[in-house]
């Protein structure tokens, strides 16, 4: 039989060899699963040969039947020589060759487009993270973020705790945040940037304003898309630990999986995170509260009730490049997370025994195909189904101090008077606001697929469809709620866009036009219960339901006008839907609900230049600068601080969002990245904007005197720094020693409109150091960081202090081809 | 080390200027040397920033003190609002000013935000220059980050929470109705050595019998303390729900509440407690009104000439016409006693009573509304019960839901007077002539307003 079949194949082969034509394609990968750029590919006898393009592919057409030999060269690569036999249409051949080793590849430059460098210069404001470093050492994703360029992670306090991402000055809703393009918030609470691994990531994507069609959504401020890995090119198996200060424990495991013969391929990986967060605190907003009730300030205490923990895991199953899919994947991601809830939106009071329970299960179907019926014609679908669970809990009655000790009032007067001292309990029922138990159940469904179609080389259209819908279930399990007279509330979100990218004038520019159209459709029943003097009832739901759509679009260029220097330019105009979270309120995160949000409009334009890298010997240097320009009117943005109706007696630590009128941000972003010899990197980037408040008039027509100035608590002036500096051999041979030094600034601005002594946060200027060992063997690295190794105060929001100085150690492992 | 010094400079300024006054006593001729600035009476001047909305107030408070004769200097222009002026609280919301009697302490407890129920005291040395002094106490403890507070006498303090709870038997919507437990919480602070001197919890002493008819409270506010010194009458928003109406459940917070029943409550309530232990509550009731007197930000009960305290009423932004007696020797309400502000003026429409000050002479001086609309004053006559209407140019747009204190030193009642975003005056009445001076021109900013004078 196994015999039978070539021999037929070979015999119809040859009856029919004069008309059998057929193509060969196919990918050349590191073992890594990384791409190669730029590989000869040249197939003997014969002389038909081509170059691998960015993403590693190649493609060999109006092949005759028969027995090749493959040849793969690069300057990377060592050659490798293949056998095929052309003996059907298609043939895929995916080539796993080895690299040289190292030395001999520094002395050769080797021009290629990395995928970071096309997208850098693909007219976009964009950043991309590559996290192979990263991943190797002790940082987390947010870390990784917060030093990228323009980007600004708010955390309220350690790890685990609430993130906003502020993109040059856009924050809060205007900035998506993607997992391969789909929401991240699909996943739940336990599985998103605090959490995820930089070793489960590929890279990640920071658009700032404009964005691709693949991303649309309600987002004008940009968005951070984390691309996961997707290569299983190669076997192998990685794991990761690390534990560090505060009790801090990380490990992640990862495993892949391909069977060459059928395309069969899969991927497994999962991690483990637990903190104590145990750090102290210091500053003015550290308070201890004394038998007097008299107020100690700068109490320096340490953190408690602050656990977290969170594990996940990530299965994902399928075939790769064959013929009816490029990928074909399905996938099940669980997470689980334990988050211990310190405080609420200030440090003044600690909470004891407030937590939160995250549960996520999602599933999620991927398919790519390229050339699917016809030449250019490539589709994308990406598909999750997410159910996702939120439990809050919070039952304490007693207050407790900073010191991990209930307040206890005995003041002189009580003393003097004979009477006993009083253990304080919470005014507000437990640590924030009234005793709660509650679960919040969503089930989404999120789905984005993307046909696109090159007219000819140079020209491509692609149409986009993404479609969202979340069902909320909120379940009160300290006083449970008769949940037929509850009403309920769809809401499902269809974004259509369209672009169209052109490269033109000999490819030196490249365009990109967009066109969105988004419809929110709502529906809510109200079971309008009639109540019976016996205590029946009887339900006539009345069911309302609402709708609300609008156009957007965007244009972005890129030309490059001499080699090595790129002018990039973007604008979109687009609207922003208030997101359910925004308009319903969330417990767990200290939202208060405002229903009366409109959507916002935004008008972006972004403009800059990337240069390089220019080659000066073993000097290389690279440039990049962009100006933007943001319009929002109708902003939506977190109140500076908490706003109850003033006639109800509520009294919780919690935000509300509100529209701001109109608001502008302009500002500048620069970075410089300097290379010497592949030994030493050192990179400085910078950003500053003014976010500026921008209603003229009041209602009655008079000029509004905070026109033009500065919207509080953004943190409008950040600097980077890094430096990493190579040693090879230097405690054995061919082992590899890298020395890294990052710090950070973010310039002083105020929370309030109005300034007064307690709502400056302060300058901060904080230094890391760490250091890494790849032992000669290439399978186990160490790395040792040190974070904030001034021990600064350093503080987000609202007086909220983060991690003083820690030490983190981690260990990788690599067990490949096996 | 600073503090010390300004201590020592203040004492000292104290001695200098009582052997001033003293050999002005002997001596008629007036003293040429300048005087102390310890010794100027400082009037502050309060205004509420806007947040997010104009008028909402809730950017926080700023403070800044001139003098009577720039008070009544209508060329005098005071423009508050730069920044680094006048001193700004850290407060996010209007927080709770008070002030010693001689206008030299400020005391506040912060409103909401990172500082929410964090008490300060301020030394005022004039214009913008306040001194933080003494301790800081943390009422939050005991009252929560948005506590209700006033001065109850010279140099006490008295916070006030309150929390019902309501009981019922069966499974909504089968439910019957129990009862609804009001809970109080009171707490007293020392305002010379700020510190707290004691609380106390108790359940609000309704009988059985106005309990199982739906009686609760769901608000306590304006707390003074007697003339003799053992009391502490506490205003209270009384309610009442109808436990035969038809019951309602919360979606979110499955709370069971029955519909109110307003029309039938028997009276004004006010509880009172032993002072300074806090404890032995009682519940007096008013056969005259029926308004609840919890007031909103600005003290409303007074003590007269003749012991008596004098209580107005008014439930939060509402203010309504009614004063009330309770009887300096019974500690009841005096039931014979009935002011009404609306028949007073004689207008048609309720005359609200937004923030009143007891002024001498059985005399009052009173910022009230139409009907809750407009910003009027009056004098008032609490014996011969006569208002007499005091016409400024800004009433039509003036609104008193915010303001918080009515400055009075000796002859003079110090109001200042801004509509939202628009510029206004200080205005200086003599009570006892009854001439109105339209003094100190204040400037104004989008959004924002002033809300007191101490």
């Amino acid at each position: 039989m196994n015999q039978f079949i070539p021999t037929v194949i070979f015999l119809f082969a040859a009856l029919t060899a004069s008309a059998q034509l057929g193509e060969l394609s196919g990918t050349v990968a590191l073992p890594s699963g990384q791409a190669v750029v730029g590989a000869s590919v040249s197939l003997k006898p014969g002389t038909r040969g081509t170059m691998t393009n960015e993403e590693g592919r190649y493609r060999l057409t109006n092949v005759p039947y028969g027995d090749y030999t493959l040849t793969i060269t690069s300057v990377e690569l060592v050659s490798q020589d293949i056998k095929v036999r052309i003996n059907q249409p298609r043939t895929r051949r995916n080539i796993t060759a080895a690299a040289k080793t190292g030395s001999n590849l520094d002395e050769v430059s080797v021009t290629r487009k990395t995928v970071k460098k096309e997208m850098e210069i693909s007219g976009f404001a964009v950043a991309v993270v590559e996290t192979k470093e990263a991943s190797l050492r002790n940082l987390t994703t947010n870390e990784l973020l917060d030093r990228t360029v323009g980007v600004r992670v708010r955390q309220n306090g350690g790890i685990g705790s609430q993130v906003e991402y502020n993109l040059n000055g856009m924050s809060g809703s205007a900035v998506g945040l993607f997992l391969d393009g789909i929401e991240i918030s699909t996943y739940g609470s336990s599985f998103n940037l605090n959490n995820i691994p930089p070793a489960m990531i590929e890279r990640i994507e920071i658009y700032k304003g404009v964005l691709p069609s693949h991303l649309t959504g309600d987002y004008v401020g940009g968005a951070i898309n984390v691309v996961l890995k997707k290569d299983a090119s190669s076997n192998n198996i990685t794991f990761a630990t690390s534990y560090g200060s505060f009790n801090t424990f990380q490990s992640d495991i990862g495993a892949t999986f391909r069977n060459k013969k059928n395309g069969f391929s899969a991927r497994a990986s999962g991690f483990y995170t637990y903190t104590d967060n145990s750090y102290e605190m210091w500053g003015k907003f550290a308070k201890y509260t004394d038998r007097n009730g008299i107020l100690i300030r700068d109490f320096r205490a340490k953190r408690f009730n602050d656990a977290y923990k969170s594990i996940g895991g990530r299965f994902e199953a399928g075939f790769t490049d064959v013929k009816w899919a490029d990928q074909f994947f399905i996938g099940y991601n669980i997470s689980d997370t334990y988050n211990e809830i310190p405080h609420g939106t200030t440090t003044g009071q600690p909470y004891v025994g407030r937590f939160t329970e995250y549960q996520a299960h999602v599933f999620s179907l991927n398919y790519t195909k390229r050339d699917l019926f016809v030449d250019g014609l490539s589709l994308n679908i990406n598909a999750v189904h997410s159910g996702r669970s939120t439990y809050v809990q919070d039952t304490v009655t007693t207050l407790y101090n900073w010191d991990g000790n209930p307040i206890i009032l005995h003041t002189d007067y009580m003393i003097g008077a004979g009477v006993p001292p009083i253990v304080m309990k919470s005014p507000n029922g437990a640590q924030q606001g009234a005793a709660t138990i509650s679960q919040v159940d969503r089930k989404i469904l999120n789905s984005r697929s993307n046909l696109a179609y090159t007219v000819i080389p140079g020209h491509r259209i692609s149409l986009n469809h993404k479609i969202e819908r979340t069902d909320r279930d909120d379940t009160n399990l300290l006083r449970p709620v008769n949940k037929d007279l509850i009403t309920v509330t769809d809401m499902t979100k269809n974004i259509v866009s369209a672009n169209y990218e052109a490269q033109t004038f000999k490819n030196k520019l490249q365009t990109n036009l967009m066109v969105k159209y988004t419809a929110n459709s709502t529906r809510q029943t109200n079971p309008q219960p009639t109540y019976h003097t016996d205590g029946t009832y009887e339900l006539n739901p009345q069911t309302t339901r609402s709708f609300s759509d609008n156009f957007g679009y965007g244009a972005t260029a890129s030309y490059n006008i001499i080699p090595k220097l790129f002018l990039i330019a973007s604008m979109e105009n687009g609207y922003i839907m208030p997101t359910e979270e925004q308009q319903y309120g969330n417990p767990e995160t200290n939202i208060l609900p405002n229903v009366n949000l409109f959507p916002e409009q935004n008008i972006n334009y972004n403009i800059g230049f990337r240069l390089g890298s220019l080659d000066f010997g073993k000097h290389k240097l690279s440039l990049y600068s962009n100006a933007f320009w943001r319009n929002g009117y109708d902003k939506i943005t977190r109140q500076t601080v908490d706003s109850v109706v003033t006639d109800s007696d509520l009294d919780i630590q919690a935000t509300a969002f509100v529209n701001l009128g109109r608001t502008q941000s302009r500002g500048v972003e620069a970075e410089v990245v300097y290379v010497f010899a592949n030994r030493l990197n050192a990179l400085i980037n910078f950003s500053k904007f003014n976010a500026l408040y921008k209603r003229a008039y009041d209602e009655s027509g008079t000029p509004d005197d905070r026109y033009n100035l500065q919207v509080p608590n953004e943190p409008y002036f950040t600097i980077n720094a890094n430096v990493q500096y190579r040693l090879d051999n230097l405690i054995q041979r061919r082992s590899v020693m890298n020395f890294y030094y990052n710090a950070g600034y973010v310039g002083a601005y105020d929370i309030a409109w109005y300034p007064s002594e307690g709502s400056l946060t302060p300058a901060q200027l904080f230094h890391d150091l760490g250091v890494s060992y790849r032992f000669p063997s290439g399978k186990l690295i160490a790395s040792l960081d040190a974070k904030n190794i001034l021990n600064e105060a350093l503080y987000d929001n609202f007086g909220v202090q983060k991690p003083g100085r820690g030490i983190y150690f981690k260990l990788n492992y690599t067990i490949g081809k096996f | 080390m600073k503090k010390n010094l300004l201590l020592k400079r203040a004492l000292f300024g104290a001695v200098i200027a009582s052997l001033a006054l003293g050999s002005c006593s002997k001596n008629d001729n007036p003293d040429p040397v300048t005087p102390d600035p310890d010794e100027t009476r400082w009037i502050t001047l309060t205004a509420a920033l806007k947040q997010t909305n104009d008028g909402d107030g809730n950017g926080g408070t700023l403070a800044y003190a001139i003098t009577h004769d720039q008070a009544i200097d209508p060329t005098y222009q005071l423009d508050i609002f730069p920044a680094g002026k006048g001193l700004k609280f850290d407060s996010p919301r209007t927080s709770r000013i008070q002030t010693s009697a001689d206008g030299k302490y400020l005391y506040d407890i912060q409103y909401t935000g990172t500082d929410g129920g964090i008490f300060q005291k301020y030394l005022v040395n004039g214009e913008g220059n306040y001194v933080k002094e003494g301790n800081e106490v943390n009422a939050a403890i005991i009252l929560g980050t948005s506590p209700r507070w006033v001065k109850s006498a010279e140099g006490v303090g008295i916070g006030v929470t309150i929390s019902t709870e309501t009981s019922y038997t069966g499974t909504f919507p089968a439910v019957t109705f129990e009862s609804i437990a009001s809970t109080a919480v009171v707490a007293s602070i020392n305002l010379d050595n700020p510190s707290i001197m004691t609380t106390n919890s108790f359940a609000v002493p309704f009988t059985a019998e106005q309990l199982a008819a739906g009686y609760s409270i769901g608000r306590i506010d304006m707390p003074i303390i007697n003339q003799a010194g053992n009391k502490v009458y506490i205003g209270a928003n009384i309610s009442k729900i109808n436990p035969t109406g038809t019951p309602t459940q919360n979606a979110t917070s499955g709370a069971v509440s029955w519909p109110s029943d307003a029309a039938n409550i028997a009276g004004t309530v006010t509880i009172v407690v032993d002072y300074p232990t806090l404890r032995n509550p009682k519940l007096i009731w008013s056969t005259q009104s029926k308004y609840g007197n919890n007031g909103y930000r600005t003290m409303i009960q007074h003590i007269g000439d003749d012991g008596h305290v004098y209580q107005a009423t008014g439930v939060n932004t509402t203010g309504y016409p009614h004063i009330l007696r309770i009887d300096k020797n019974t500690n009841d309400y005096d039931n014979t006693y009935l002011f009404n502000l609306s028949q007073a003026l004689g207008v048609d429409g309720v005359a609200g009573i937004k923030a009143w000050r007891y002024l001498g002479n059985n005399k009052g001086f009173v910022l009230y509304d139409i009907d809750r609309t407009g910003g009027y004053l009056a004098l008032i006559d609490l014996n011969a019960k006569t208002a007499t209407k005091i016409p400024t140019e800004y009433e039509t747009q003036l609104n008193f839901d915010q303001h918080q204190s009515i400055a009075v030193e000796g002859d003079y009642v110090y109001v200042p007077l801004t509509p939202v975003s628009l510029a206004g005056n200080v205005f200086v009445y003599n009570w006892k002539t009854g001439e109105l001076t339209k003094g100190a021109k204040l400037t104004n900013g989008t959004g924002h307003r002033f809300i007191g004078a101490y």
